[in-house]
């Protein structure tokens, strides 16, 4: 008999315990993966949506940073305004070298006139704009006309001919953009031009007309010359342009990253605890074994059996429960934060990017390895001392 | 083995007929209002209701399997409605009926996921209980035996 079937029979032997010692590896295996794959996302995407805005300096209206944060990250909708001319005095300072002004709208909830409700709305003006066009550069050189849109990555036409409907009016969807695992996936972008056509159809179509107040605008994007210092320069627009916070793109975000920082903390917590957990229990769990079989090894040791096949039988058999439990949990885990990553996203309020194929094979095998090495640990003192001990004194005990 | 598949079964269809009464759109308070003022369930809505018909053939396929069914044949059978009940349970909230447009509203991240993850669990149990039957032995009748 061979050394994986006798750990097979063995497993199949006492279903309690290897339904024990599997579950252990399950649990071990499950939340390491989910973690990891969770704080590795949501690190990953918070540095492709600062990279994505292209922009060095970002300025709101005063009192409005966190609500451009949860709207950039969670798509939330933000209202804020404030007047046009800040642009021109913003491109006015020293070390700008372009500026560009965005509007943010919103659809509206439950109502039939918005195939979606709250979606995040950015309108970008493409005679200054920056950040919009290099993405849409590769798929639409022309840009877009009136009356066409392009989604972020979750965005899909809700009407014929790629139609979504947005305030009573019917908007094409020329495509998505690449996922970044922020609100920026959830989000419409279209130029000012066709925002103030919206406004105005929605005058007659919609159940509530969309408003852009005159001579306001959301935000102003900039960017500022090579080799400046952007804090300086925001603490000049600070000082200079009233009423108005400018945010560095270094510093965007801040808030999400002490949230992270502080859910990586947890998560080491949690891990220094379960994991030393899994490995005593799983090790008593083979050491009530050992002696439960001191006979039955015996046994095995009489007919010719050597130490170290009774040894690497044990470890055969904790090995193969490891490997069982954890391929459970590594799909569990996968399929988890596959499903639930919305809900992951709003609840945490940390954005997140799935991994890719090549990542995310990685990380499963080291997870899978992790399980695997806990319960070998484990199985390893009581797989020792059951094999070295005499057979005829085993057998008569 | 099979009664411990048919209880999964049965949990499953539990949780696509009613999972959805809590976590639909309509659930959070959130209709649909027509321009004549009209209040309609949006679409995430009927998809639930939609739901209690892949869960109902489910749950008579698990209770068959939970409460000890010795015929190899039927039991299969009700492996294989389980499948297609799981598989028409996944495809209605993705592909036949769908959920409401914005991903931040609850059918989309609650009781899309919940319905998926059941309709999984659905045809993982009921590919499980068809090759557990396939190798159930088949009850001697006491005629032949004689």
């Amino acid at each position: 008999m061979n050394l994986l079937r006798l750990a097979w029979k063995n497993i199949s032997g006492n279903s309690l315990r290897s339904w024990v010692v599997a579950l252990c590896a399950l649990v071990v295996a499950a939340f390491a993966l989910f973690s990891t794959l969770l704080l590795r996302g949501a690190a990953a995407s918070l540095e492709l949506a600062a990279d994505r805005l292209g922009a060095d300096i970002i300025v709101v209206p005063e009192g409005a940073q966190t609500e451009m944060e949860g709207a950039l990250l969670m798509g939330v909708p933000a209202h804020f305004w404030m007047p046009e001319e800040n642009v021109a005095k913003l491109a006015a300072i020293p070390g700008v070298e372009a500026v560009t002004p965005q509007v943010y709208l919103a659809t509206l909830i439950g109502a039939s006139c918005c195939s979606v409700s709250e979606m995040f709305m950015i309108a970008y003006d493409p005679a200054t704009d920056f950040t919009v066009r290099p993405w849409l550069e590769a798929r639409l050189p022309a840009g877009l006309a009136l009356g066409e849109v392009i989604g972020g990555d979750y965005i899909s036409a809700t009407e014929e001919d790629n139609g979504i409907l947005v305030y009573g009016a019917l908007v094409t969807l020329r495509g998505n953009l690449e996922p970044t695992g922020t609100g920026l996936d959830q989000s419409l972008f279209f130029t000012l031009e066709t925002a103030h056509e919206l406004a105005r159809v929605s005058e007659i179509a919609a159940e509530e007309p969309l408003v852009i107040p005159p001579g306001q605008v959301s935000a102003v994007l900039l960017k500022t010359k090579p080799g400046l210092d952007t804090e300086a320069l925001a603490v000049e627009i600070y000082r200079t342009v009233p009423g108005v916070y400018p945010i560095q793109s270094a510093n965007l975000f801040q808030s999400s990253r002490t949230q992270l920082k502080s859910l990586l903390n947890t998560v080491v917590i949690i891990m220094a605890l379960i994991w030393p957990l899994a490995i005593l229990l799983i090790g008593m769990i083979y050491l009530m074994a050992a002696n439960e079989r001191r006979r039955e090894l015996g046994v095995l040791r009489a007919l010719g059996a050597t130490r170290r096949f009774v040894c690497e039988s044990l470890l055969a058999e904790a090995s193969l429960l490891a490997f069982c439990g954890a391929s459970v949990g590594v799909f569990i885990a996968v399929l988890a934060i596959y499903l639930f990553r919305r809900l992951i996203m709003v609840s945490l309020g940390v954005p997140f990017l799935l991994p890719s194929a090549g990542s995310l094979a990685l990380q499963i095998g080291i997870g899978v390895l992790l399980s695997m090495l806990s319960v070998f640990l484990a199985a390893l003192f009581p797989a020792l001392k059951i094999s070295r001990q005499d057979p005829a004194i085993a057998m008569r005990e | 083995m099979s009664k411990v598949l048919g209880a999964v079964m049965v949990v499953a269809a539990l949780v696509l007929a009613i999972a959805p009464v809590f976590t639909d759109c309509q659930s959070d308070g959130k209709w649909l209002t027509t321009a004549n003022g009209k209040q309609v369930s949006m679409k995430c809505h009927w998809t639930g209701i939609a739901e209690i018909a892949a869960a109902i053939p489910l749950a008579i396929g698990g209770l068959y399997a939970l409460l000890g069914g010795r015929r190899k044949e039927t039991t299969r059978l009700a492996a294989i409605v389980g499948v297609a009940s799981g598989a028409v349970a996944i495809l209605l909230p993705t592909f036949l009926i769908g959920t409401c447009g914005s991903a931040t509203m609850t059918c989309n991240l609650l009781m899309r996921p919940i319905l998926l993850s059941a309709g999984i669990v659905a045809i993982v149990a009921s590919t499980a209980l068809f090759f557990v039957a396939r190798d159930q032995e088949m009850p001697v009748a006491p005629a032949a035996a004689a």
